[in-house]
């Protein structure tokens, strides 16, 4: 026992070592690239390239801002910050000047305080009165800072202009008129999202912001203009008119849309979420979100499975909870353990997996998958199935190779991170179809004989073997393949000779898309041996939330017990319907693509007679006769740690062992050739992935907008 | 006011030092009977015959009066018949109504009181009532 602990324990050494070089970012700058400055008296250290705004910043003094945005760059057009440096003879814009070393910066002299009342005066002079009926109105940039800093009277007795509304899609309404141009928005479509949707056209008094022509925005990304539209020009379309910002409730969670596990605050009011707005985590998602996690909450309110539902002579009818178990319990004691079958979906919580999980061992069943492929992946090495560079290391590669991915619909965020990175001078290059990705990418070829061209010695390899930190991700896509072994020992090939693994980095990464897949594989809710071995149909299926499963996971004559919160798929073809609570209302684990353990908290009651999804499993235990151990969501919980120690962790990656490539030996025994058809990612419509998102109109609404983005000219298209 | 009088001269102080104290007993004992001859009047009355009888209201009342059996001080008899005999008087002056009789003396609560089968765990039980 002795010998195999220390064994251990050089394993974990040698495994915390090559996790990763991250610490090198996060160290701060040697004291020769600080520059020392005196804001208001009080001297400070600022790095060097550092402006003056954030070396105010650095001393505390808080500067008012519009256009300025420390992930934008910088425009310098709004005057907001004006700040007085001694020697310059006019105020200088703080976010446009760099500080240099020994410059005395005040900010609180009255020459400033004019300087802000009167930029303040020319910024209200054509900007409506109307904040009573402004959606910003009570979290308004413009408001808070005419109160602070503005006059008590304007001079302007001229008429103020107004500007024509624009349309921007579904999703971001406009009142143009209300703009400031601080070019918030056109500076994130144009970097970050990588869509050049928005421009200024006009000059003075006649400048606006929009499209030019009318066009829709065409990012996955573009709610996050609503956060960053300092005024009330830019708000959102769904929830306008619907709620001012002092009466809603906030709740901090996670979003469950995508498998990045984006951190968002939940806004209600009562039993609605009124919105959903990203929550700052450099780590994760920085501060921005998909637009399918912050607009998909209206679904919360449609097509919900509200009462148990069991199917009788005239279909899916009405029962208590009590009848809805006594149905499960009759139907499951005429099969077998072994003639049942489990399926996880995409949205279910690692607490009920692990639950489930027990539940089905119990009743002698080990057939347990997760919809949508991979029921057979070796899921015994955790680096080989996570992404081992973690979101934060996509900052620090300096190769990135994408096999069979689209990160665009797959992760919106991460193709931001990986956008920025490109803009920074980073090399991507992709093997599978061809995707717009918002930024360059160098195409080596469509499938796995391109991988093999690849690793036999090519320009690419070198590239990538010169490389301080390569990246290789693999899709979702490439995993749920039927030739998945024969890729992947191409993909071993190419990670090994490219030495994408090295000493304190681990460049191999996979890039998963649904919520509940890392978490279902941590917890190994895979197929028994026994289970992978046995041919025979199932005769009950349990779905666990899953919509998206394969006809062949479900045979037509089994008893389908269905457990989820939205009438998809799954409630349609079950006989027994047991109404379980979104992500929105219960506390659930959900683990990202990196492996970061993540809990949703609830932020509204549960719909009608709905229950949460461990307490469902944990009751039909009971009922039928092989009752779980756990009362208490610690108590679930206490078991996932049991299962997966590192779940125990939340909010952190535990970095997994990388074991020298020994995993890739299993795959590469079997020797199935790889089909030519090219690496493609699984998600074709980026707004409607699984059963929230399916029942919301307003995603509805955006693949309508999708299809025709420029309105107007559809017809003319369709007549082609 | 004749309340009052009465009250005094069942609880007063005179009154019970000249007790012996087996006579808390007997009054207790008196006032059984005399509810007893009160009971076939009582069913009549307030048409109990189809709901009972009057052995098992007997019986009823008799459980009522073993619940006290217990009680010694003379103090806390007076007070017990004092309140019994109020009770009666209610009931024959007819200032209650039939379903007060139903609840409180056909029904014998000890007996109502039922025990849950324990078929199931505290779990599943607040399961079963909400989320």
């Amino acid at each position: 026992m002795q010998r195999y602990r220390g064994a251990l324990a050089r394993l974990q050494a040698v495994g915390l070592q090559s996790a990763r070089g991250m610490a090198a970012a996060a160290q701060p700058a040697p004291a020769e690239d600080l520059i020392e400055v005196t804001v208001d008296g009080q001297k400070v250290s600022v790095p060097k390239g550092s402006n003056v705004l954030q070396a105010c910043d650095a001393a505390g003094k808080d500067i008012p801002r519009f256009c300025y945005h420390q992930r934008l760059s910088i425009a310098g057009n709004c005057r907001m910050c004006l700040v007085e440096v001694e020697k310059s003879p006019k105020p200088v814009a703080s976010c446009a000047m760099p500080a240099g070393p020994g410059m005395v910066i005040k900010t609180d002299t009255p020459l400033v305080k004019k300087a802000r009342e009167g930029v303040m005066e020319f910024l209200l002079i054509n900007h409506p009165l109307d904040c009573p009926i402004c959606d910003q109105g009570g979290e308004c940039d413009l408001q808070d800072q005419s109160m602070v800093f503005g006059s008590d009277r304007g001079r302007f007795t001229e008429v103020k202009r107004a500007v024509a509304d624009k349309n921007l899609g579904p999703l971001v309404k406009t009142v143009m008129t209300r703009c400031i141009h601080c070019t918030r928005c056109i500076r994130f479509a144009k970097e970050i999202a990588g869509t050049d949707d928005l421009g200024i056209t006009g000059r003075g008094r006649d400048a606006e912001v929009g499209t030019y022509v009318e066009k829709l925005m065409t990012s996955e990304l573009s709610g996050n203009v609503i956060d960053l539209c300092p005024v009330g020009a830019l708000t959102s379309k769904p929830a306008a008119f619907t709620y001012r910002n002092w009466e809603l409730k906030t709740t901090e969670s996670v979003d469950t849309s995508d498998a990045m596990g984006a951190n968002i605050r939940v806004d209600t009011r009562g039993m609605e979420v009124i919105r959903v707005v990203p929550r700052l985590n450099e780590d994760v998602n920085q501060e921005w979100i998909s637009d399918k996690a912050r607009f998909q909450y209206d679904a919360l309110r449609y097509q919900r499975l509200n009462v148990p539902l069991v199917r009788g002579e005239k279909g899916l009818q009405q029962a208590s909870w009590p009848e809805a178990f006594a149905a499960i319990a009759r139907a499951a004691s005429k099969v077998q353990g072994h003639e049942m079958r489990a399926v996880a979906g995409r949205l279910a919580d690692a607490e009920s997996m692990v639950l489930l999980k027990d539940l089905m061992n119990r009743l002698g069943c080990g057939d347990l998958r997760s919809e949508a492929g991979f029921a057979d992946l070796d899921a015994d090495t955790r680096s080989s199935y996570v992404f081992n560079s973690t979101i934060a290391g996509v900052d620090q590669a300096d190769a990135i190779l994408l096999v069979g991915c689209n990160p665009r619909l797959e992760a919106p965020v991460l193709n931001a991170r990986i956008r920025a990175a490109n803009l920074a001078g980073v090399p991507v290059a992709a093997v599978g179809e061809q995707y717009d990705l918002t930024y360059p990418v160098e195409h080596l070829g469509a499938n796995g004989d391109a991988l093999d061209k690849l690793a036999k010695n090519s320009d690419y390899m070198k590239r990538l073997k010169g490389a301080q930190r390569p990246m290789v991700i693999v899709g979702a896509g490439v995993l749920q393949r039927a030739d998945r072994d024969a890729v992947l020992a191409k993909v071993a090939k190419l990670v090994e000779k490219g030495e994408v693994v090295r000493e304190g980095w681990n460049g191999f990464n996979v890039l998963h898309d649904a919520a509940s897949r890392v978490a279902a594989l941590d917890l190994g809710f895979l197929p028994s041996a026994r289970a992978r071995a046995s041919k025979a149909a199932p005769k009950l299926v349990y779905l666990l939330g899953a919509d998206d499963y394969s006809e062949a996971d479900v045979p037509p004559t089994a008893f389908v017990v269905y457990q989820g919160h939205h009438g998809d798929r799954g409630a349609a073809r079950a006989d027994v319907v047991l109404p379980a609570t979104a992500y929105t209302e219960k506390y659930g684990t959900y683990v990202n693509f990196e492996g970061r353990p993540q809990s949703t908290k609830p932020a509204v009651a549960s719909v009608g007679d709905a229950r949460d999804d461990w307490k469902i499993v944990r009751a039909l235990s009971e009922v039928l006769g092989a009752p779980l151990p756990y009362n208490s969501l610690d108590d679930a919980r206490r078991r996932l740690a049991d299962v997966a120690p590192h779940l125990a962790r939340r909010d952190a990656v535990e970095a997994p062992l990388w074991l020298a490539g020994e995993q890739w030996k299993a795959a590469g025994d079997r020797k199935a050739a790889a089909d030519a058809a090219p690496l493609a990612s699984a998600i074709a419509n980026f707004y409607q992935t699984d059963a929230i998102s399916r029942a919301s109109k307003v995603m509805a609404k955006c693949v309508r907008a999708r299809q025709n983005p420029i309105p107007g000219l559809h017809a003319a298209s369709v007549g082609n | 006011m004749s309340a009052q009088a009465s009250a005094r001269a069942v609880l007063g102080r005179g009154m019970r030092a000249a007790q012996a104290p087996e006579a808390g007993h007997r009054a207790a004992k008196n006032f059984f009977v005399e509810v007893c001859r009160c009971l076939p009047w009582v069913l009549k009355n307030y048409h109990l015959e189809e709901l009972t009888s009057v052995e098992q209201l007997r019986r009823n009342v008799a459980s009522m009066f073993r619940k006290y059996s217990d009680v010694s001080s003379p103090e806390v008899i007076d007070l017990l018949v004092y309140k019994g005999r109020e009770e009666l008087e209610m009931i024959l002056m007819q200032h209650k109504q039939r379903h007060h009789l139903i609840t409180q003396y056909i029904h014998n609560p000890a007996k109502d009181r039922v025990a849950k089968p324990a078929t199931m765990s505290p779990f599943l039980e607040a399961f079963y009532k909400s989320n």
